[in-house]
């Protein structure tokens, strides 16, 4: 199934360069991912590049998705994808 | 050692420099910078003086690895009784000054009394003397930083001084050094301008001794490359704290317009991508990063305003690349104000470090008198004729420069958001927490920054606890479960804020590495559990202070915009803080009574 990815300026250094690449309004690149139909969340976050160890925030069609809640998150066609560095401080 | 084992005592009033030993039975029990200087301060003064009166107590505070090859060691600390907040305030700082003051000799340097005229201190190793500053009074931090380096003949001087936001008493003035490192917030730079020190300038050539020199690299080489391999500090090197905007904004905790709203449309113009963004004209407000002393994360931005900015074309003196945005000046002069023009913010930040003012408290209060203008409680006629509504970017600079010079509306700005507040009969306007304005983080969608801010012991402060990844990535917007991590950040974080390291190494290292680094570098056997003692002992000394100060439980609140009006947008849509509820419990998890006093038993389990 396809879904759409974009990350925060962070994260988007991992992200693949496809060539279905391109930017939403936030000048971010969105690209679009060909993940098994049994995709979860973290496992679009494993095609998309971005390392295990980051634990990122991710929002699914704008709604953060809890931590606790990733892993077993369902992905449908057509979704999108947002994730965001875990930062502290500033 | 790690410590010099030597502190400074000067009295203004009566014109004497005096070292003494560091008192090292504290050095254990408190271990350096915040800790041992709340320990000086608690000792030296009475708590309920007036913070702007000589009575007052002004410390630079350098901790046991300041100064040595530990990375992030240029920390230091100003520890005083606020008068912001009327609170203990310790505003950490980095840079080199802080360095250069302990290779100069000394821990702590302890300032009492007030000079009669303006002076400066001029610190040379064992030479110290206090010097008329006459001719730097008036002068902004940039000049006084140059015009010293020039009169001394020495490029390698460090200096830490106020600008005239300082010297005026703006009450959330700061000290500034290196040109643009802040210890910035509760207005230490104010206490500096009413004790008539313009500044202190340090040359030191001793260097800092270590315990067990082997040991220590050892643990230094092996902390240095866990911090140097992590996703955290690549971040904070290509971005800085910038990136933390887009989060806020998504989650919905970017405190926006005087937090009336928790989102704002216009980050994608003033975050870390417009930062590095090349224009048409081919100008990019991101010049490069920059490093504090010993630092291996170097998240300092150093940034330029287009010279086609209407802030300073035929202002020459501002086309140049000095402190650039970070996620707080951002939030504070851009959400929290409704503006997103990065040259406009940019240009209010140089004004900020020029004249020493914290921008976190400046653009609090001027967003509180935004909404007091977009009230109709204040009009042009009080305002210089400069509409204050939210989005004005013309409004933000000018009155950057009215404040930092005390001119005009600057001179009502200057107050600070809750005294200028009630002065127009609006105390609710004033997103304040002891006085203190709030960061970027709302309190409805990170509850546990909420009750990190209503217990802060310096008021509103994101850096006295440590709950982002509880608050953002539980997934649940709830204050349950908040009470024991804050209370346990809050110690870790004062353990520390008194190495000398600078907290942004916490994104990669644990209580064990400092641990490891302090105990190869100073006697007393530094394990995490000590270190996590010290932590808790130094919050509860610092509640001491603030009680005997005349501060209560009815102190350890939050903004009425808070507690009663649900979070109008985001993950927290609905929500208002659960303080309440998680208020009673943090007390129990310290020890305190339901008053929020420290009990015996625990004051004696601390040894306070
Ligand atoms: S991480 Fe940033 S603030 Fe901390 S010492 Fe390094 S450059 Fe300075």
């Amino acid at each position: 199934m396809k879904v759409t990815v974009s990350a925060s300026i962070i994260l988007e250094d991992y992200l693949p360069t496809t060539d279905t690449d391109g930017h939403n309004e936030n000048d971010e690149r969105i690209i679009t991912l060909d993940v098994p139909a049994d995709s979860g969340a973290l496992d679009v976050m494993k095609a998309a590049g971005i390392p295990e160890d980051i634990t990122p925030l991710i929002s699914l069609n704008g709604t953060i998705i809890p931590l606790g809640r990733q892993s077993e998150q369902v992905i449908n066609e057509g979704d999108h994808l947002h994730f965001m560095p875990s930062l502290k401080g500033g | 050692m790690g410590w010099q084992k030597r502190i400074l005592r000067v009295d203004l009033t009566a014109g004497t420099c005096t070292p003494e030993p560091l008192n090292m039975e504290w050095a254990q029990a408190y271990l350096g910078e915040r800790g041992l200087a709340a320990k000086y301060l608690k000792e030296s003064m009475d708590p309920k003086a007036d913070p702007l009166s000589p009575e007052n107590v002004l410390i630079f505070a350098t901790g046991p690895l300041t100064g040595t090859m530990a990375s992030t060691s240029g920390r230091y600390a100003v520890v005083t009784k606020g008068p912001l907040t009327g609170a203990i305030a310790c505003s950490n700082s980095g840079g080199k000054f802080g360095a250069e003051l302990k290779f100069a000799g000394y821990d702590l340097l302890i300032i009492h009394g007030r000079a009669e005229r303006p002076v400066y201190l001029h610190i040379v190793d064992d030479k110290v003397e206090i010097v008329d500053a006459e001719p730097l009074w008036g002068k902004s931090v940039w000049e006084t930083e140059r015009w010293l380096r020039d009169q001394h003949r020495d490029p390698q001087i460090k200096v830490a001084s106020i600008g005239v936001a300082g010297e005026r008493l703006v009450r959330y003035a700061c000290v500034i050094n290196d040109l643009h490192r802040a210890a910035g917030r509760s207005g230490v730079g104010a206490v500096m301008g009413s004790k008539n020190l313009k500044a202190v300038a340090a040359r030191g050539t001793k260097g800092v001794r270590v315990d067990d020199p082997r040991r220590f690299m050892e643990a230094v080489s092996q902390t240095k490359a866990v911090l140097w391999d992590t996703g955290h500090r690549r971040g904070l090197e290509k971005y800085g704290t910038l990136p933390m905007i887009d989060n806020q904004h998504e989650f919905g905790g970017l405190p926006t317009r005087n937090s009336l709203d928790v989102q704002f449309d216009g980050t994608s113009k003033i975050n870390a991508r417009a930062m590095r963004a090349v224009g048409e004209d081919g100008h990019r407000n991101l010049v490069t990063n920059k490093a504090c002393f010993g630092c291996t994360i170097a998240c300092g931005r150093i940034a330029k305003i287009n010279p086609n900015h209407y802030t300073v074309v035929n202002r020459k003196e501002y086309q140049i690349a000095s402190g650039g945005l970070e996620y707080e000046t951002a939030f504070a002069f851009g959400a929290e104000l409704g503006i997103d023009d990065i040259d406009a913010l940019t240009f209010a930040n140089f004004i900020m470090n020029e004249q020493g003012m914290d921008p976190i408290s400046f653009g609090g209060t001027l967003a509180a008198a935004m909404e007091l203008y977009e009230m109709g409680v204040i009009t042009d006629a009080d305002t210089d004729g400069v509409p204050l509504r939210f989005g004005n970017a013309q409004a933000l600079t000018i009155m950057a420069e009215k404040t930092g010079k005390y001119e005009g509306f600057g001179q009502v700005l200057a107050m600070g958001s809750k005294l200028m507040a009630e002065k127009y009969g609006h105390p609710e306007v004033s997103i304040t927490i002891k006085g203190q304005e709030i960061p970027g983080y709302d309190g409805r969608a990170l509850q546990g920054m909420g009750l990190g801010y209503a217990t802060s012991p310096r008021g509103a402060c994101h850096l006295k606890h440590d709950l982002f990844h509880e608050d953002m990535n539980s997934g649940e917007i709830t204050g349950k479960g908040k009470a024991e991590r804050c209370k346990v950040t809050q110690d870790e974080v004062a353990a520390v804020d008194s190495t000398g390291l600078c907290l942004f190494t916490t994104g990669a290292w644990k209580m064990d590495a400092f641990a490891r680094q302090l105990d190869a570098a100073c006697e007393g056997g530094w394990t995490t559990k000590k270190l996590e003692e010290v932590g808790e002992r130094i919050f509860n000394l610092e509640r001491t202070f603030n009680l005997a100060a005349g501060l209560t439980r009815a102190d350890d609140t939050l903004p009425k915009r808070f507690l009663e009006t649900p979070a109008p947008s985001g993950t927290a849509k609905g929500k208002v803080s659960e303080l309440p509820m998680m208020l009673p419990a943090y007390y129990k998890e310290r020890g305190w009574t339901e008053e929020g006093i420290p009990t015996n038993e625990t004051l004696d389990r601390l040894r306070l």
